[in-house]
Formats: structure tokens, sequence, C-alpha cells
């Protein structure tokens, strides 16, 4: 069970640091509640009421977009961090040429949602 | 040389088909007529220069063209083998093809689909040939399905016609069934004999025997006993009567006869109803090696032989009684190749082609000449009218019937007297089979007797009968005043006259020993027919039997006065027949006929109801209106609702499906796991 | 993870690299020039499916059980011959898309590319040696053939099909990667070889629940291949798609999907001879896939009997061809498989175009009843139709019948267990005849109806109806070329152990 004690650690950290959060914001935040403040859920859709209604789909456009950026970070950082053992067992070019194939085919997404024009929210 | 037989017609099919919307009917009868007539010349010269000369016991002629299919142990080949059997065969076939080809091009004057009559024709012609050349059960197939093609095509050519389009289905579907045993019985075969070819094959460098050879030297299965040879037996043999149209499959045949006249003759009369025939007679050593299978080929054979002569009589349309008759004679076919007696199967093959396409094409003359109409009970006196045309029928007539010294006659006797004589099936039903073959020739005698009295005796009654109902008359509603018949053209009543001479002279090649002939084609025949074996009394010791039937056989085959006293018998019948036909319909033509029969059994109503409204009413109503739709559906809609979810059903259905679907596969994969895990 | 062996061999994957990069490409083209990609798109297209296909030729010569990749990547010559038949089937596919685009008013540029990527997922699968390729495999050829399901987006009918296949989809992709999952918590590893060894050698782990994950993966593959009880969302999304999206829908995912089903159960778990519970799961997948293709072709052909809707009518022949299929797959021999999806490919594809071309804009005329009487006014749609329909009910000597005996004559000769399944089989071809004739019936012999035209024919099409019509006749006039190559190896035959 040794091992798995970093990542109790790291759990706690994580709850301290959103407790913290909370609280620091509650005790020195100013608060002025309006109705729109006091949803649960501030920006986007009305979360009570019939579910089937029609809503933009760029909500959608811009979700897609984070969780695959989102997974950019995720998947780049355990990379970093054992680069330099795997490049031992490995040739280092191979190693590093495996994460720029996958960069690049981010980029070329990247450039195509923006040529697309998924970004300009107000198009159309 | 043989890959020409057949390529020709398939050539004059492409040009047909192609260009002969453009170039018009001159050039499309040229190309059809010529292609079949290379075909035939190719044919006859083949025969007489390459395998004639053979020495006896050897004649085969084989050519290979290409090795269509090769894996592991299977070998299929796109080769051909001329041998007696296919030899007499494809003779007829062009033949018989040629002189139907000229007559079509007068029959099928001025319609507008006379290229694509042609070419359906000539794709026709090849397809049999491969039926009858191919070197295996496989090919053997691609022929014999795609003569079913081409009948299906045939039979609905006219297409403005409901009744032509439902016939053709009728045809292909019926077939099928048929097919479903070949197919089963090729497979079975090659598990047991690792060959399919009928002739030895080199197959990943061992030489195999071919299925006959190896059939051959298989013991012989006994009545009862039900090994290997009887299953692939009876899986071919249903094949052969989906084709053949036997009992329980001959429903097709009549209803066949929507197609043009031509076709009738040539399709559904002379050539591809035979292949059942042919493939029974090619397969005669695996059919000999099972006596239960001889059997049942034998009484299916006599039960269809009577049972749509009987039909044949109460019929009105002029084509149905042939068909009727067609079928009654592919019987007699059957019944020969049952005990044993291939080569008599085979004759009659021949000499039926000859006769029957003879009345075929004279009663499409007569058709013609009467302006469309079919129904007999409004013909009459036409001899006048149409002296070749009834002059030709009354040949075909008389040989159908049995008169002696015709074609029909010596096939016919000696059918009758090989089932008499034969060892191969137990005695008691040999005789009793005899028997029923002599009541279905004097009914032969009868119903053809009646067809012809209705037709060119008596008096003229093109206008009657319109009270009588039941007859399709859309097409000459109101003109039948205008009925004049007249004779047929010179291009269609010369065939008529070519096959009256063939159906005079086809009988001597087969003229039997007791009455001074060599019975040559019995002789040529042999070498490719296997032998069927003396029954085997399973009672006694087999060995014994089987020496003492042996000698009983060579002693009844020489008993030459009991043989001449039988074909005096039959001669009798026959005459016996047209008497009573002659006497019962001169005096009273439009006799009203028993309805039972007159309805053919009411057999394509049973079939209907019991077996295709079941099968298209569970698709319909029950699979699909009901499973696919309502109970799958249904349910989760159901359950949807039972939880309150009420509001705009409508709007959201498509979803309750989806979630029907994920529901069902949901039920599955439980299935599935709990299968995996509890078992 | 060891990486001694991993063997980086990027010639073997090159076919799936010319065509992800194809797709990039085409991607691009038309974010930056609608009009290049109009014009530029399927010349494109179909130059990188060529240069496919000549990598995949030139990659025979070195088919062997090699692993690459550390075993991700196979190359023998199940891969191989499938790639073949995917490739094959997209260039068909391309050759009709700019009609169809045309005609239909839509798009161009992204139909070509998410056709690039559904067939690098394709190949993918084809030349996945691991679990978690056949999974990547099979997502990536999915997510893109989703969206084409949809791609006339205007259309109601079109989005029911794409929401219904993506929703069914996800739905059996969670099966599948839960029973790869458990799977590899049962064997300790992903590659499909490696689990071969572990059940010969008798090393499984936790038995029982390797048998639930091969079950879980039996209904991830079932769904794909679309057999019963996993066959029901095929009417509907076959029905919805555009005529073309479907003509895809039914050939090249079902050919991949039938290669990576090979690899992972027919060589992976086609272990009769194992120790324990390596021959208990044979016996089951091999127990269950016979009822399922039983009922599968049944339920199929019985249920076409009904449709009067083209589509849908092929939709259940093709759940009662990939019933036939699978007797051949239960041979556990590629080579019945192999055939059989070549020539129903080339069938399908063929009738599908027509269907397509005849149908007019937005699929309004595909009802059989809208085929009456075209027959001799455009012949040269009609003769091509009716040779389909032949084929498809295995009438020789087109390529559907060769097929059809083929895997029949395999199952009836391998094991005496298959011929009752292989009885069926016959007898379910000959109630097939009745609703393959049923078109023929009517384009022929019905009379026409009015409001007919002759529609247009790209040369691009005609090219791609002359493919398909030639391979028809040509795999049943001469099968042999291809068995030949089918016979070179079989899975399982020279196996080399890969590294654990």
């Amino acid at each position: 069970m040794k091992e798995y004690l970093p990542i109790l650690v790291v759990f706690l950290f994580v709850l301290g640091f959103a407790v913290t959060n909370l609280v620091l914001a509650h005790l020195l935040g100013r608060h002025r509640n309006t109705r729109a403040k006091l949803m649960p859920y501030e920006c986007g859709i009305d979360p009570v009421g019939s579910a089937h209604q029609r809503f933009s789909v760029r909500f959608y456009l811009v979700a897609m977009m984070f969780i695959l950026f989102d997974i950019e970070a995720v998947f780049l950082l355990p990379w970093a961090v054992i680069f330099r053992s795997l490049s031992e067992k490995l040739s280092r070019p191979f190693v590093y040429a495996e994460m720029m194939v996958f960069l690049i085919v981010l980029l070329v997404g990247y450039i195509y949602v923006w040529k697309k024009g998924v970004f300009e929210w107000n198009r159309g | 040389m043989l890959k020409w037989i057949t390529f020709a017609p398939l050539i004059g099919a492409l040009l047909c088909g192609f260009l002969g919307k453009k170039l018009g009917e001159k050039f499309v009868s040229l190309v059809a007529c010529g292609s079949v007539a290379v075909s035939m010349v190719l044919a006859f010269f083949a025969f007489f220069t390459k395998l004639l000369p053979l020495p006896e016991g050897q004649r085969v002629v084989t050519e290979h063209f290409f090795t269509w299919i090769e894996v592991g142990t299977f070998r299929a080949d796109f080769a051909y083998l001329l041998d007696p059997l296919s030899g007499t065969y494809i003779l007829f076939i062009t033949g018989v093809g040629l002189l139907i080809h000229i007559y079509a091009t007068g029959y099928m004057h001025g319609d507008e689909g006379f290229y694509r009559f042609f070419a359906y024709l000539n794709l026709f012609m090849f397809m049999m040939l491969t039926l009858v050349l191919g070197d295996n059960l496989l090919l053997l197939f691609v022929g014999w399905e795609g003569v079913g093609l081409c009948s299906y095509l045939l039979i609905g050519y006219y297409i403005e016609r409901q009744e032509a389009g439902d016939a053709a289905k009728k045809a292909f579907i019926v077939n099928r069934i048929g097919d479903f045993g070949y197919s089963i019985g090729v497979m079975v075969a090659f598990t047991t004999f690792t060959s399919v070819s009928f002739v030895d094959k080199t197959i990943g460098g061992k030489l195999i025997p071919s299925l006959l050879t190896q059939a051959a030297e298989k013991p012989v299965e006994a009545v009862g006993a039900f090994g290997i040879m009887t299953a692939i037996a009876l899986l071919l043999f249903v094949g052969a009567c989906g084709k053949s149209a036997q009992v329980p499959l001959f429903v097709w045949l009549p209803d066949a006869m929507a197609g043009p006249t031509p076709v009738s003759a040539l399709i559904h009369a002379a050539t591809m109803v035979t292949a059942g025939v042919y493939l029974t007679a090619r397969c005669s050593a695996i059919f000999t090696r099972s006596q239960t299978a001889l059997l049942i080929v034998a009484v299916v054979g006599a039960f269809t032989a009577m049972f749509a002569a009987t039909i044949g009589i109460a019929q009105n349309d002029i084509k149905k009684v042939l068909a009727y008759s067609t079928v009654s004679q592919l019987g007699y076919m059957f019944l020969a190749c049952g005990v044993g007696a291939f080569t008599a199967g085979i004759f009659h093959v021949m000499t039926h082609a000859f006769f029957k396409a003879l009345l075929f094409l004279g009663a499409g003359s007569v058709i013609h000449g009467m302006h469309e109409e079919q129904d007999i009970r409004r013909m009459g006196g036409l001899k006048k009218y149409m002296p070749w045309t009834f002059k030709t029928m009354m040949v075909g007539w008389l040989a159908i019937s049995g008169v002696p010294l015709l074609s029909g006659f010596f096939s016919k006797d000696e059918i009758l007297w090989q089932t008499w004589s034969s060892t191969a099936l137990p005695t008691g039903l040999t005789k009793t089979l005899w028997f029923l073959a002599l009541a279905t020739a004097l009914l032969t005698a009868v119903y053809m007797t009646r067809l012809m009295v209705l037709t060119f005796w008596g008096k003229e009654r093109f206008d009657v009968a319109k009270d009588e109902g039941h007859h399709k008359t859309e097409h000459h509603e109101g003109e039948h005043h205008a009925i004049h018949p007249h004779e047929s053209p010179k291009v269609m009543w010369i065939p008529l006259v070519v096959l009256a001479v063939l159906s005079i002279v086809g009988g001597y090649v087969g003229v039997s020993a007791a009455w001074g002939g060599s019975n040559a084609i019995e002789h040529f025949l042999s070498p490719v027919i296997a032998k069927a074996a003396p029954m085997i009394d399973t009672a006694h010791g087999a060995a014994a039997a089987t020496a003492s039937h042996a000698a009983e056989a060579a002693e009844a085959h020489h008993d030459v006065t009991t043989e001449r006293i039988f074909t005096g018998i039959s001669v009798v019948v026959a005459f016996l027949g047209i008497f009573l036909g002659w006497t019962m319909f001169t005096a009273q033509p439009l006799r009203k006929m028993p309805s039972l029969l007159e309805n053919k059994y009411y057999v394509d109503e049973i079939y209907d109801a019991a077996i295709v409204n079941p099968i298209l009413g569970t698709s319909r109503n029950f699979l699909w209106r009901i499973l696919d739709v309502k109970i799958i559906d249904g349910a989760i809609n159901g359950i949807a609702h039972l939880f309150g979810e009420t509001g705009s059903t409508m709007r959201f259905l498509q979803t309750g499906f989806a979630r029907s679907y994920a529901a069902i596969m949901l039920v599955g994969a439980i299935v599935l796991i709990l299968y995996f895990t509890f078992r | 993870m060891q990486f001694s062996n991993l063997n980086l061999d990027y010639f073997s994957i090159l076919p799936e690299i010319i065509t992800a990069l194809a797709g990039v490409i085409l991607m691009l083209i038309d974010a930056f020039s609608k009009k290049a990609g109009r014009k530029l798109s399927p010349m494109f297209s179909l130059f990188a499916l060529v240069a496919t296909l000549a990598s995949i030729i030139a990659l025979w010569p070195r088919a062997s059980y090699t692993a690459s990749f550390a075993g991700m990547i196979v190359n023998d010559h199940l891969r191989l011959y499938f790639a073949l038949v995917i490739v094959a089937c997209g260039i068909i596919a391309t050759l009709l898309a700019s009609q169809f685009l045309d005609d239909e008013a839509l798009p161009p540029g992204e139909f070509y590319a998410l056709m690039m990527f559904a067939t690098t997922g394709m190949l993918m699968m084809a030349s996945a040696g691991d679990l978690v390729m056949v999974f990547l495999g099979l997502e990536t050829s999915s997510i893109a053939t989703y969206v084409m399901a949809g791609y006339r987006r205007t259309d109601l009918r079109a989005n029911e099909s794409s929401l219904k296949y993506f929703l069914l989809g996800s739905f059996s992709a969670a099966f599948l990667l839960y029973g790869m999952a458990l799977t590899y918590g049962a064997t300790g590893t992903t590659n499909i070889e490696g689990i071969r060894q572990i059940l010969i050698a008798g090393k499984v782990i936790y038995p029982q629940m390797l048998l639930v994950g091969v079950a879980m993966m039996l209904v991830g593959f079932g769904f794909k291949i679309a057999t019963a009880p996993f066959h029901l969302w095929t009417p509907d999304v076959y029905e919805g798609a555009p005529t073309l999206v479907t003509a895809i829908l039914a050939t090249g995912p079902k050919v991949a999907v039938f290669a990576a089903f090979l690899r992972v159960f027919a060589e992976g778990l086609g272990t009769p001879t194992a120790p324990a519970v390596g021959a208990q799961i044979y016996d089951n997948w091999i127990n269950a896939l016979a009822v399922m293709a039983a009922i599968g072709m049944t339920f199929g052909n019985i249920v076409a009997l009904a449709q009067r809707n083209m589509k849908r009518m092929l939709a259940y022949s093709s759940i009662a061809h990939g019933g036939y299929t699978l007797i051949g797959f239960l041979t556990t021999e590629y080579a019945p498989v192999g055939f059989y999806m070549l020539t129903y490919a080339l069938m399908s594809l063929g009738a599908f175009a027509i269907v397509q071309m005849l149908a007019r804009e937005g699929d309004a005329k595909t009802e059989i009843s809208d085929y009456a009487g075209i027959g001799f006014e455009v012949p040269n749609l009609s003769f091509p139709l009716a040779i389909f329909m032949l084929s498809m009910a295995g009438i020789p000597p087109m390529a559907g019948f060769m097929g059809k005996f083929y895997v029949f004559k395999s199952a009836w000769v391998s094991s005496p267990n298959l011929r009752w399944l292989v009885i069926v089989a016959i007898i379910n071809s000959i109630i097939s005849v009745y609703y393959y004739l049923y078109p023929i019936v009517v384009m022929f012999f019905r009379p026409p109806v009015s409001d007919f035209t002759k529609p247009r024919l790209s040369p691009m099409s005609q090219l791609a109806l002359a493919i398909t019509i030639i391979g028809t006749l040509y795999f049943g006039l001469f099968p042999n070329g291809a068995l030949k190559v089918l016979q070179q190896k079989t899975p399982g035959a020279q196996q080399v152990a890969v590294q654990k």
C-alpha cells in the first residue's frame, strides 16, 4: 500500500485547494446576489425544466474543442516525465518524433476548425 | 470444337441482344438461326467424325477450357465432355432447336420484342448445351440454373400480362426447391468421393477417379437400407423432379405455357425439362447403387405419368393439354430410369423431343391461325383451313398415342416391356407399375384424340362457349365473329414437316431385338450407363439371390415371345384409346369433364394454402409488422408511457425506437453472457 | 511492456499512413478553398487510394506473421487480402461519390476526407495484432461513418439514421471495450497472439472473467456485422442514410470488421485443443455464433420478403448475407470469409449504386414500385441490377453463387457439426430468391410508370458500375485467382511467438 501514498497526498492537496478557495472567496468576496448569480449553473442553459429543448450547437463544439486540447495536455505531461528514461531504451529522435506527430495532427485540426469558423461565436 | 458448339449460340445471343434492336428482324433471324445452325453442324460433325470412329467403350472426347475452381481437394473445371449420352443429347437439342428457331422467326414476326426473344432463345441454347456437355456436377449446375433463368425470362416474355410474370416467378421458385436437393447432393457427393467430375481428374497431383467410377464400386444398398448412395441419389432426384416437373414439383410447368409457343416447344417439351432425365442417366452409376432410390424414382415417375394424364383429359386450353401430356411423358422417362432401363428413358426423351415439339409447334400454328385463340372448345373443323398443320399434327398424335411403326410406339413399348421384365425392383411392384403405365398409355391416346377431334374435326365452334365463362377472353371481346382461320406461312409449316418426318423415322434407331432390330441406341448408350443390380432379397443371402436373379434376367431377356405378346397388348391399348376418344368426342365434343380433373386436383390451391401463404403471412404480419414494429417498439414505448412520459410522444418516437433496439441488444448480450458463464 | 522487440517497421503501415495523410490533406484543401475542393478532392482521393493499393501490393512479398510496433501490427496474408478488398471498396465508392455529391448539391470536401479516415480505420482493423488496435480502428472508422450517415444534414431521415447509428454503435462499442478490458484482466495481455499463447498454455488468471469478456466482445462484433439479435439498427440506418453512404456502410466496414473478428476469434480464441477454459471458450463462441448465424439469416430473409422499399430490402438481405458469411467464419479459416466478403462487397456496391442513381434527389424513389417497367427504358441500369440481384440470390455463373458455394462447401467439409447450418442456409437462399426476383419482375414485367426520366450518369459512375459488373461476373467465372491468393496462408499456420 505504500506506493499509493503519493496519490493520497495529491488527493488531499487537491481537496484542500478547492476547499480553501471556496472558503476564501466566501470570506473575502463581496456578496451582491442577483437572480442569475443564484442559479446553480451560471452560464449556459437553464438546467430546470424539460431537457428536450433546442439549444445552440456551438456549446458542443466548444466543449469538444476543450476536451481535445485538454487531452493533449494530459498526454503531454506523462510523456515529458518519462522522456529521459524512455530515450535511453529507445532512440531519442523516435520518442521525440512520436509526440511531434501527435502535436502536428492536433495543430492541423486546430487550423481546420479555425478556418471553418468554429471560434467565431457570432457568425451566421 | 466442343466449345464452339456452345459458344456459337452465345455469340448469337449477344449480337441479337445488343445490336438486334437497331438492325431489325432480318438480321436477328439470320444471326439467331445461323448461330444455331453452326452449332448443329458442329455437333453433327463432332458426333460422327470424332465420337463414332472411336472404339466402342472408349467413346469419350473431352475438351478442357479452363480450371474453374480448384481449392484444396476440390476441383471443378470449365470442361466439356462428349460421350454417347451427351452426344445423343446435343444432336436432338441442336436439331430440334434449329427447327424451332426457324419456326419462331415466323411465329414472332412483327413482335416488338423480336430481338429480345431471340437473344433469350439463343442464350438458352448455350445454357442447355453447357448443361449437357459439362464434365462435372458444378458446371452442369451452371447450365441447370442458366436454362432456368432463360426459361424464366421467356415465360415472362409477354410483359404486359400479369399471369406471365407470375408464372415465370413460380417456375423459378419451384425449380429452386429442386436445386436445394441438387446443391446438397453435390456436397454429399463431394464428401463421399472427393470428386464432382464425370471423368478422372488430377487434383493436387493425385489422380482422382471420376465420381461415377467410384460410385460403381460401392456396394448396392438394398431397398430399405438408407446409406450414403441412397442419400446422394435421392438428393439429386429432388433436383431432377424440379427441373423435369415431377410430382410434387410439377406445378410450374402447366403455368409456364404463358410463354410464347416456340418456347413451350423448345424448353418446356423437348429439351430443358428432360434435363432431369439426363441427370438421372448421367448419374446412373449412383442411382443403381441404391435400390431404394430406384424404387422411389420409378414410383414417382409412374404416379406422375398417371396423375398428369388424368388432368390432361379435362383441360380445354390446347397448350395446357400438351403441358400435362409432357409432364406425363416425363413420368414415363423416370419410370424407365427407375426400373433400371436408363437407355429406354433416353430413347423416349429423344422421340418425345420430336413428336412433342411437333405437337407444340402445331398447336402454335393453330393458335396463330385462330388469332390467339387457345381454347379447343372454340375450334373445330380446322382441317380444311390448315391442311399442313393438320397433317403434321396427325403424325404427332399417332406417334404419342403409340400407333405401331411411329417413333413413340418403339420407345414407349420399350419402356413398358422393360418395366414388366425389370429385375431391379420387387416383382409385384414392377407388375403394378407396368399396369399403371399401360393405363397411362390408354389415357394418353384418349386425351390426344380429344385434342385432335375438338380442333380439327366436327363443326366450327369459333363463337360458342362464350357463356361457359371461366376462360380469359379479354383480347377478343367483340371481335370473335371476325375469326377466319388460315394456314400459317411456309417458314412455320416446313419445320413441322421435318419434325413429322423425324417423328416417323426417329424410332428406328431403337427397334428391339424381338422385332428384328438391333436396338442401336441401347447398344450405343450402354457403355456410359450403369446396369441396375438385380433385386437383393434381404431375407435370404444376397449372393445367392443375385445369382438366381441374374439367371432369371438372362432368361427374361431372351423371352422373345413374351415381349411380342406385350407389344401386342400395347398396340391394342393404343387403338382402344384412340377409338374411345374418337367415339366419345365426335359424338359430344363439349361433354363436361369431371371438375376435380378440370381443376387439376386443386394442387395449386393446396400449395398456396399450405406453404406460400403461411410464409408470406409470417413475414408480413408477424416478423415484420408485429415482432419488428409492434412488440419491440411497442413494448418499450409502453414502458415509457407507464413511467409517465406521456408528453409529446410523437415527437420523441424515434428515441423510443433506438432505445428499444438497445434493449433488445441488451437482452441478447445478457443471454450470451449467461450462456458463456453457466454452460 | 518491454520495448526490446519494438520493431519499428514503418513500411508495414504504409497503407494506413497514406490514407491518413490523404485524409488530413483533403480536410485542409476543403478548409482553404471550397472551389478547388470540388474539383480536386475526388481526383486526389482516387490517387491516394490507388497509391494505397500499390503499397499493399508492394507489401505482399513481405507477408509473414511478423508483428511490428510491439505486436500492434500484423502483416500477414489475412491483413493484406482484406486491406485489398477494403481499398477496392473505397475506390468504387469514391468513383460514385462525385456524382452523388453533385446531384444532391452537398459540400464535397469533407466527404472525401471522412471516407479516407474511415478507410484508415478499416485498414487498421485489418492489420491489428492487438485488441487495442482493433478498438482504435473500429472507432476511427465508426466515427467517420456516423458522420457520413448524416451527411445530408437537412434531411430528417438521414439525421435519424445517423443518430441511431451513433447511439447504438456507441452502445455496442462499450460492450466491446468492456469485453476487451475483462479479457486483458483475465489474461494479462491485450496482444491477440499473446492471448492465444496463454490459452494454449492454460495460464488464464481468471477464467470466469475471460468468459464474460469474450461474450461481451462477441456482442460488440455481432453488432458491427449485424447478426441477430444485434442487427436491429441495420434497416433503419440503411434506409435513412443517403444511398451511397448505405453502400459504404454495408461493405467496407463489414469487410474490415470481419477481418478483425477473424483475428480475434478465429485466431486468438481459435483454440479447440487448449486445456480447460481455452477449449470451453472455443466451443462457446462456435456454438453461439452458429445459432446467431442461423437466426440472423432466417430472420433477414423472411422479413426481407415483406419489404417493398429497395433499401430496406437490401438491408435485410445484408443481414442474411452476414449470416452466410458467418458459416464460413465458423470453419475458422479466413479463405471462405474473405471470398464471400469480396463477392458480397462487389454485388452490394453495385446494387446500391444503381439504387442511388435511380433514387433521384433526396432518395425520393427507392420503393420497388418506382422501378415499374424501367427494364427497357434504361437497360444500362436495369440489366446490371438484375445481374446483382441474381448474384445475391446465388445463381451461377455470378460471383454470388461462387461465394455461397465456396462457403457452404468449406463448412460442409470442415465439420459435420456445421452441416445442419449449411442446410438451413440453402433453404434460406431458396427463400431469398423470391424477394430478389421481385425487383426484376417489376422492372421487366410491369407496365412503366409515366413520370420516369432517365438519370444522368457521370463517366466516373459508369466506371464504378463497370467495375462491379465485371467483378461480379469475373469472380463467378474465374474465382480461381482469388482463391489461390486466399490459400496462401491460413491464420495460425506458422505463427511466431510474440514477446510477453
